[in-house]
C-alpha cells in the first residue's frame, strides 16, 4: 500500500502537470548539463517538489538518490542542523561522474532572515560541489542576496482542467470510477492544491470504488457546499432554529469540527445572492468567530452567534 | 558553466559601473605599490550583485597580487580569522618580494560578507579579530559587505577609522544592457533589444541577477520579451499596479480576491500597496471610510495570524483587504488613476540606514554629554534646531566630531550641509594649528 501522492508523483519533467514554462526551462538545463541555483515560488501543491525531484531523476539517472538531498527548513529550524547536513552531503564527491549535487531546501521562507543570511554563506561555500533549489510560497520572503544568486521560477495555481485530467489518470490506473459530482467535489476540496486532491481521492477510494461527492465530503472532513449554502440561506430567511438544526447535523452526523464548518460557510457565502458589501461584513464576522474558536471558545455557541448575525442581517439589520 | 563566472571581469577596467569607486580602489592599491598606506584596508559595500567581489578579484589580478580569501565559511571565529588572515597578512613573503617588473608581490586578503554574523553564536569575537588583523597587517585587506552600518556598528565602529569606505552603487540600466548585448553576441544569441532592456530594468542595478536571468532564458537561442514572460520575469511594479487596478475597481468580491490570488505577493506586503493607493481611487469620503474599515479589519487578522501563528486567519485578511475593500465602495471613480509605490515601504527601506546612523550619532553625542545613547536620542531634535544656524552648527560639528553624512542629516539640506561642513573643516584646521602653536 503506497501513498498515492508518492506513487503518482511524476518522475519525468514531461509528465509534470501545468507549469509549462518552468518545465521547458528545466528540460533545457538538463540538456545543457548545467543547473543554476533556483528559487521555486508558489502555493502548496503546485509541483515545486515534483519538479525538483523530476529534474534530479532526469539529470542523474539511477544515481539521483545519491546526488539529491532534500531538507525541510521548517522541520529542521536549527540552521546548524541544516548546515551540518549540507556539509556532510556536499563533502563527498558527486556519484556517477556528475558535476555537482543538488540540495533541495523546502519551505525556505520558514527561515528567519538571520538564518537566511547564514544559509547564503553556506550556499556560497558549497557552490563548487552543489546546486541549491529553494522552495517557498512568496519569493519576497527570501532575502535579496539569495534571490540575486538564484533564477526565480513562479509556480501558478493549477487549473481545474489540469487537475481533473490528472485525477482521471489515477482513477483509471486504480480502477476507480469518479462521478461528475465526485470530480467537482474533489476540485472543491483541493482548491488548487494537487496534493490535497490526490489525498482526498485516495481516502474516498478506501470506502468505495465509486467516487461520488458523498464519499469525498464524508472522508475529507469538509462541509458540503450545498449544505453550507443551505444553512446560510435558511438563516438569512430568518429561521434561526432550523439553521441551528442544520448546524448540529453537521457537527453530529457529518463529524465536522467548528473550524471545518466555518470554512465551509465561508466558501459558500460567495454563492449566496446578497449585496457584496454584506458578504464582506459577514466574512469579517466569520473571521472573528474563527479567531475565537482558535482561542478555545465553545464552537457551537460561536456558530450560533454567527447564525443569529445572519438572521439579523437577513432582516436588513432592523429591530 | 555559469555565465556569472564565465563573464566575471578579468580586469578592474572591465567591471561595469561604479567609476568613482573603482578609482578610489585603484588609488589605494597604487599606494601599496610604493609602501604601506595609512589605511591598510578598504570596505567595499553595496547591494548584492553590483560588482564588489569582482572588483576585488580583478584588482588583485591587475596588480599581480596573490589572494587569500576568507569567504562563506560558517565557522569564522576569532581563531580561524587570526590563523588565516593574520599569518597571511603579517608575514612578508621573504625571498620573492618582487615580481618581474620590480613590483612588490602582495597578498590580498579578501573577507567576504564581513557584515554577517561575526558577532553571533559561534562567530564570537569575529569583528575584534578583523580589527586586530587590520592593525597588524602588512598586506592589503578588502572587506566586502552589503551593509556598511551593520559592519561598523557596535564593536565594529573602530573599522571606520581603520578602513576606507568605498560604496558600490546600482549599475545603470544602460551599462547593463550593453554588457548583456556583449554576452549575447559572444554566445551567438539572437536578441530583442527590448528584452535586454526589460531584464536590466527589472534587476534594479544587480548585474549578477541580470546575467542569471539572461542565461536562464538563453536555451532557446533567442532572447525575446515573450521568453521573459514565460519564465516568470515580469515587470513587478506594473504587474502589481494592474492587479491593484482590477482589485480597487472591482464591483464584486470574487473578482478582487481572485486577482490577488494570482499575484505572488504576501498579504502583509499587499496591504501596504492597497493602503497607499486606496485614497487615490476612493474619492468619496464615505466610500473611503468604508474601504478603510475593511482594510483595518484585514490588518487585525494579519496581526492575529502572526501572534497566534495560525495561518487560518490569513484568508480573512486576504479577502477583506481585497474583496472587502472592493465591495465597500458605492461610487466608483471612472477613468485612469495613477498609483504609486507604497511610501511606507520606501521609507522603511531608507529609514533603516537612517535609524542606524541616528543611533550611531546618539552614541557619540552621549559619550560627550555623559548620558546614554537613548537619552542623547532625545536631544537630536534640539541639535537639529540649532543646525538652522550655520555658525553654531559648524562649531557643534567640530566638538561632536560629526561626519559629513551626519551633518547632512541634521541640516536637512545638502547645500547647507556642505557650507557647515566646510566651515567646520576650517575650524578644525585652525584648532590644530593653535594646538601646535601652544605646544
Amino acid at each position: 500500500m503506497e501513498i498515492w501522492t508518492e506513487k503518482y508523483r511524476p518522475s519525468k519533467l514531461d509528465e509534470v502537470v501545468g507549469q509549462e514554462h518552468v518545465v521547458k526551462s528545466l528540460k533545457a538545463y538538463v540538456k545543457s548539463g548545467n543547473i543554476p541555483h533556483m528559487l521555486f515560488a508558489g502555493p502548496a501543491g503546485t509541483g515545486k517538489t515534483t519538479c525538483a525531484i523530476a529534474l534530479a531523476k532526469e539529470f542523474y539517472g539511477d544515481a539521483w538518490r545519491e546526488n539529491f538531498e532534500e531538507l525541510n527548513a521548517s522541520d529542521e529550524r536549527g540552521l546548524d542542523v541544516v548546515r551540518g547536513r549540507i556539509k556532510n552531503f556536499a563533502r563527498t564527491a558527486p556519484i556517477g561522474g556528475a558535476p555537482f549535487k543538488i540540495i533541495f531546501l523546502d519551505e525556505a521562507d520558514a527561515l528567519t532572515s538571520d538564518a537566511q543570511a547564514a544559509l547564503r554563506r553556506t550556499m556560497e561555500r558549497y557552490t563548487a560541489t552543489c546546486r541549491f533549489i529553494l522552495s517557498c510560497n512568496y519569493s519576497s520572503k527570501i532575502i535579496e542576496p539569495i534571490q540575486s544568486r538564484c533564477v526565480v521560477f513562479r509556480f501558478s495555481p493549477l487549473s481545474e482542467e489540469d487537475m481533473s485530467k490528472f485525477l482521471s489518470r489515477i482513477a483509471e490506473r486504480e480502477g476507480l470510477e469518479i462521478t461528475e459530482d465526485g470530480m467537482k467535489s474533489l476540485l472543491y476540496v483541493a482548491s488548487g492544491d494537487m496534493r490535497r486532491a490526490i489525498n482526498a481521492l485516495q481516502v474516498a477510494a478506501s470506502l468505495n470504488k465509486r467516487i461520488d461527492a458523498e464519499a469525498v465530503y464524508k472522508m475529507a472532513a469538509v462541509a458540503r457546499p450545498e449544505k453550507a449554502r443551505n444553512l446560510i440561506e435558511t438563516a438569512l430567511h430568518g429561521d434561526f432554529l432550523r439553521a441551528r438544526e442544520m448546524l448540529d447535523e453537521m457537527f453530529m452526523e457529518d463529524g465536522l469540527s467548528g473550524e471545518d464548518i466555518i470554512r465551509g460557510l465561508h466558501n459558500a457565502i460567495f454563492d449566496v445572492s446578497i449585496p457584496e458589501i454584506k458578504k464582506a461584513e459577514i466574512i469579517d464576522r466569520m473571521g472573528e468567530i474563527e479567531f475565537r474558536m482558535v482561542e478555545g471558545s465553545n464552537e457551537r455557541i460561536q456558530l450560533e452567534a454567527l447564525i443569529s448575525y445572519l438572521v439579523a442581517m437577513g432582516k436588513g439589520g432592523k429591530e | 558553466m555559469n555565465w556569472t563566472e564565465k563573464y566575471r571581469p578579468a580586469h578592474l577596467d572591465d567591471v561595469i559601473g561604479n567609476k568613482e569607486a573603482k578609482e578610489k580602489l585603484l588609488k589605494w592599491a597604487r599606494e601599496w605599490q610604493v609602501g604601506s598606506p595609512s589605511k591598510k584596508a578598504v570596505i567595499l559595500y553595496g547591494k548584492p550583485g553590483v560588482g564588489k567581489t569582482s572588483a576585488a578579484h580583478a584588482l588583485a589580478r591587475d596588480f599581480g597580487w596573490e589572494i587569500v580569501e576568507l569567504n562563506a565559511s560558517d565557522d569564522r571565529n576569532r581563531d580561524v580569522i587570526r590563523r588565516v588572515a593574520l599569518t597571511g597578512a603579517v608575514s612578508e613573503i621573504l625571498g620573492a618580494p618582487e615580481d618581474a617588473m620590480g613590483r612588490k608581490v602582495r597578498r590580498l586578503i579578501i573577507l567576504d560578507e564581513a557584515d554577517n554574523l561575526y558577532e553571533r553564536n559561534g562567530d564570537a569575537g569575529g569583528k575584534g579579530a578583523i580589527i586586530e588583523t587590520i592593525k597588524a597587517a602588512k598586506q592589503p585587506i578588502i572587506l566586502l559587505a552589503n551593509d556598511y552600518y551593520g559592519l561598523t556598528k557596535g564593536r565594529g565602529s573602530e573599522l571606520k577609522k581603520l578602513c576606507i569606505p568605498i560604496e558600490f552603487g546600482r549599475v545603470s540600466e544602460r551599462e547593463i544592457v550593453s554588457l548583456l548585448e556583449k554576452i549575447c553576441r559572444n554566445e551567438g544569441l539572437e536578441y530583442e533589444k527590448e528584452a535586454l532592456e526589460a531584464i536590466a530594468r527589472r534587476c534594479d542595478g544587480d548585474v549578477r541577477s541580470a546575467i542569471n536571468d539572461l542565461q536562464s532564458i538563453s536555451y532557446e537561442r533567442r532572447i525575446t520579451r515573450d521568453a521573459l514572460r514565460h519564465l516568470g520575469y515580469r515587470d513587478r511594479e506594473a504587474e502589481i499596479f494592474t492587479a491593484l487596478r482590477i482589485i480597487l475597481k472591482a464591483r464584486d468580491m470574487r473578482t478582487a480576491i481572485n486577482q490577488a490570488r494570482i499575484l505572488d505577493e504576501s498579504p502583509d506586503n499587499l496591504i501596504l500597496w492597497i493602503d497607499e493607493n486606496l485614497p487615490a481611487e476612493y474619492t468619496n469620503p464615505t466610500d473611503l471610510m468604508r474601504g478603510y474599515y475593511f482594510l483595518s479589519r484585514a490588518d487585525v487578522f494579519l496581526g492575529r495570524t502572526w501572534r497566534r501563528q495560525y495561518y487560518g486567519m490569513w484568508r480573512y485578511a486576504y479577502e477583506l483587504m481585497t474583496g472587502g475593500v472592493a465591495a465597500a465602495k458605492r461610487y466608483g471613480r471612472g477613468g485612469f488613476v495613477r498609483y504609486s509605490f507604497p511610501t511606507w515601504l520606501r521609507k522603511m527601506a531608507a529609514g533603516k540606514q537612517e535609524r542606524r546612523m541616528k543611533q550611531e550619532m546618539a552614541r557619540k553625542i552621549g559619550k560627550k554629554m555623559h548620558c546614554s545613547a537613548s537619552k542623547a536620542m532625545e536631544i537630536l531634535p534640539l541639535i537639529k534646531r540649532i543646525f538652522m544656524n550655520a555658525k553654531m552648527a559648524s562649531l557643534l560639528a567640530v566638538s561632536l566630531e560629526l561626519k559629513r553624512e551626519e551633518i547632512e542629516y541634521l541640516a536637512e539640506d545638502k547645500e547647507k550641509a556642505e557650507e557647515i561642513y566646510k566651515m567646520a573643516e576650517k575650524i578644525r584646521k585652525m584648532n590644530k594649528q593653535t594646538m601646535l602653536f601652544n605646544f
